[in-house]
């Protein structure tokens, strides 16, 4: 029988089911097969933040999302052509965002009268019209897997579990993906349950051959390789690129790493990877707790590690006390705030961009911080190596703000070359700074004198950073702590010119940085844009995404995106002034567009979602295009 | 409080419940399966993978089988609280109501 072939540019598929389905496995599996048959992709993992959510209902309900395309992509995608439902809570809870026409496959086996009391169905909707403008296909699958793995004799319970894998099997039919990769894969994962292994390597091929063999499925689709520069390219999450940068400033450095965290979602991921590269010089400490965890981290710093910590906003609401200690003893590490959803325990699981001000001004004190943002999954290991070489040249704390959904996101990765990536020189004091005044009296009139005492407080004329010395350094003994410092000396003083002077020659230090940033990019294809879009952190792609679409609807725009957010660019508030209108989407009540407006007497527009979801491109086009209409009338 | 399981277990007896069980407290008689409940924990576990949708919350007990949350609960009369169903076994024998129940197939 010949079967029809479709061509496709772009597809996205959700896969849903409840919480221990295997939907994020399932998912991860198709997405590092796209990823090896060198498709373009984004992806977007949402699930509970329980352990174990109340089984089949709306809540418990874990979805895997992936865009994947023969072009260059930002975004996960904002409606999936696809949907594999596992339950009815799965279909019920997807429905909504489904395009007309679009395919569900969906398990019928857990359609039973509860199932659909439970999740509110009063009748079977595959029974009824209510899905007459999509394409279903209502099967048996968790049937049908049982069947394929009966020779193994597994429990029934562990039977059916293998269904996420029929369900990868049969999509990966549809879409002309082989199965090999995923088949090595579950060898590796249960090498020492054989008979699981087998049964769930099975169910792949008994759900490919299905789609094979069935004439449910008349068309099948390919998606061509996206056109990519030549290299080396792995698929990586934004938390695995940020813990690779990590390991890559340590080896810059030339610094052992030290990682004080606490675990918490979604940043323990850090915590875990880091625990993996002793090899390149990273310890890590899981302390006791969150507060624990950033003292260990102000002792490493002072101690002469390249000294790091992974939290969230719950943690950093715990860590402020001993960041403001880091200030003040301006010692260099960096402060990971993987954001979620807010505020309090919030939403575990999702994405926010909510802790922009918390981490700029969440101390007592004047106590500032610098501010580095990762803009998607694979730049959170750029902004990690940013993030350490200010702080290591600064001698300054620095915040490094990532979120949920470049945490757990996907997207391919050029793997650099190590020779192009910035060296950072730690540059250690190695010996007295300053000649003591006991020594310029008895060798008065004399010249050149050397030094023979050490100030650490005594500071670099150009970035104002003061020499780091490691402690039992013979000659370089000092003292620090959450006293005020004299100026230069370091030892403590409460005098009101000194302590006026310290607050702003902090500050003036964290102001310096701004010089050493390269001029930003504004991206105005047709240079006539009478809107800019400014954003910062994740929304990159979907700012980018709907961008793209107003200019594919025949109208100008421009975007720039920050990475740095404290201290801004130098040449920002000339590229804000140079357009009719400002537009700033964030996923927080306006919190950038708030220090734009003190900072540069600028009418930012603010443009704000607090979903626990990335913007979608296509609202977000719709949303712009009315403030595209509105500058130009 | 208590799960209770009811007459749609009868001659089935399918046990996906019983791997479910934290606290093995689901017990096999002859014909059907009996949760024992001064040992339920009330966790739900067993709920949603019985394929008979055989057992409820005690509360949410439908009119029709209201009389098996005493059914349960006698069924255990004799052996009192075993403490897990793995070690003890079979029960005996079925409560009298279930035992009367005409065989279907």
């Amino acid at each position: 029988m010949s079967r029809i072939v479709n061509e496709l540019d772009r597809v996205v598929i959700r896969f849903a089911g409840d919480s221990g389905d295997g939907m994020q496995l399932t998912g991860d599996r198709f997405t590092q097969e796209a990823a090896v048959f060198g498709n373009d992709l984004s992806t977007l993992p949402n699930f509970p933040a329980e352990i174990r959510a109340p089984q089949g209902t709306i809540p418990g309900v874990s979805s895997f999302q992936l865009h994947f395309a023969n072009y260059d992509i930002l975004t996960p995608g904002d409606r999936p052509d696809v949907l594999v439902a596992m339950n009815p809570a799965a279909l019920k809870a997807n429905l909504g965002d489904l395009p007309k026409g679009a395919t569900i496959i969906v398990d019928t086996h857990d359609f039973t009268k509860r199932n659909l009391t439970k999740v509110g169905y009063e009748t079977d909707p595959l029974a009824g019209d209510e899905l007459d403008e999509f394409s279903v296909h209502a099967l048996d699958l968790t049937g049908m897997t049982v069947e394929a793995v009966r020779e193994f004799e597994l429990s029934r319970k562990d039977a059916a579990r293998c269904k996420n894998m029929f369900a990868l099997g049969l999509v990966s039919w549809l879409y002309g993906r082989e199965v090999a990769g995923t088949e090595d894969y579950l060898r590796g994962k249960f090498a020492k349950l054989p008979t699981i292994r087998d049964a769930n390597i099975a169910a792949l091929r008994a759900g490919w051959n299905f789609g094979e063999t069935t004439e449910t499925f008349a068309v099948s689709y390919v998606v061509k390789p996206a056109p990519v520069p030549a290299g080396r390219y792995r698929n990586i999450t934004g938390n695995t690129a940020l813990s690779y940068g990590i390991v890559a400033a340590g080896q810059l450095s030339g610094l052992p790493v030290l990682l004080g965290a606490y675990p918490i979602t979604p940043a323990s991921d850090i915590l875990h990877e880091l625990s993996k590269h002793k090899s390149f010089g990273v310890t890590t400490f899981q302390a006791e707790d969150e507060i624990a965890a950033m003292g260990a981290t102000v002792g490493a710093a002072f101690g002469g590690s390249l000294a790091v910590t992974a939290t969230s906003g719950p943690g950093i609401a715990l860590k402020s006390e001993a960041i403001g200690l880091a200030v003040m003893t301006e010692l260099p590490m960096v402060i990971v705030d993987v954001q979620r959803g807010g505020p309090s325990t919030g939403l575990p699981t999702k994405t926010e961009q909510s802790d922009l001000l918390q981490v700029m001004y969440g101390r007592n004190g004047e106590a500032p911080v610098p501010v580095v943002a990762a803009q998607s999954p694979s730049d959170c290991f750029d902004a990690a190596i940013e993030a350490a070489r200010i702080a290591v040249t600064y001698r300054t704390p620095v915040m490094l703000l990532s979120d949920g959904y470049l945490a757990n996101g996907s997207e391919p990765w050029a793997i650099p070359d190590v020779s192009d990536l910035p060296r950072i020189d730690p540059d250690f004091a190695t010996g007295p700074n300053r000649v003591s005044t006991s020594s310029q009296t008895q060798g008065a009139g004399e010249t050149a004198e050397e030094p023979d005492e050490f100030w650490p407080y005594l500071r670099d004329p150009e970035t104002l950073a003061r020499p780091w010395a490691i402690p039992g350094t013979p000659g370089l003994e000092h003292r620090i702590g959450g006293l005020e410092k004299g100026d230069g000396h370091g030892n403590i003083s409460y005098e009101p010119a000194n302590h006026d002077l310290m607050v702003r020659t902090r500050q003036a230090k964290i102001d310096r940085i701004a010089r050493s940033l390269p001029p930003l990019e504004v991206d105005d294809p047709t240079g006539d844009a009478d809107v800019l879009v400014i954003g910062w952190g994740s929304t990159y792609g979907p700012i980018g995404a709907a961008c793209r679409r107003v200019r594919d609807a025949g109208h100008s725009i421009a975007q720039v995106h920050l990475r740095h957010v404290n201290p801004l660019p130098q040449d920002l508030g000339e590229i804000l002034r140079r357009y009719r209108r400002v537009v700033c989407p964030e996923m927080n009540l306006g919190q950038l567009s708030r220090l734009l407006r003190a900072e540069y007497l600028v009418d930012v527009q603010s443009l704000t979602s607090v979903r626990g979801l990335p913007f979608g491109a296509e609202a977000l086009c719709a949303d712009l295009l009315t403030h595209v209409e509105g500058a130009s009338a | 409080m208590t799960y209770v399981i009811n007459q749609d277990c009868v001659d089935v007896k399918d046990r996906a419940c019983v791997d479910e069980c934290p606290v093995d407290c689901i017990y096999e008689g002859p014909r059907m399966l009996y949760i024992q409940p001064d040992e339920c924990v009330d966790c739900g576990a067993c709920e949603p993978v019985c394929p008979q949708e055989a057992i409820f919350y005690e509360d949410d007990l439908p009119e029709a089988s209201s009389g098996y949350l005493a059914i349960n609960a006698q069924a255990f009369a004799a052996v009192g609280s075993p403490g897990g169903a793995g070690a003890y076994g079979l029960l005996a024998e079925d409560h009298p109501t279930v035992s009367a129940l005409e065989k279907v197939n």
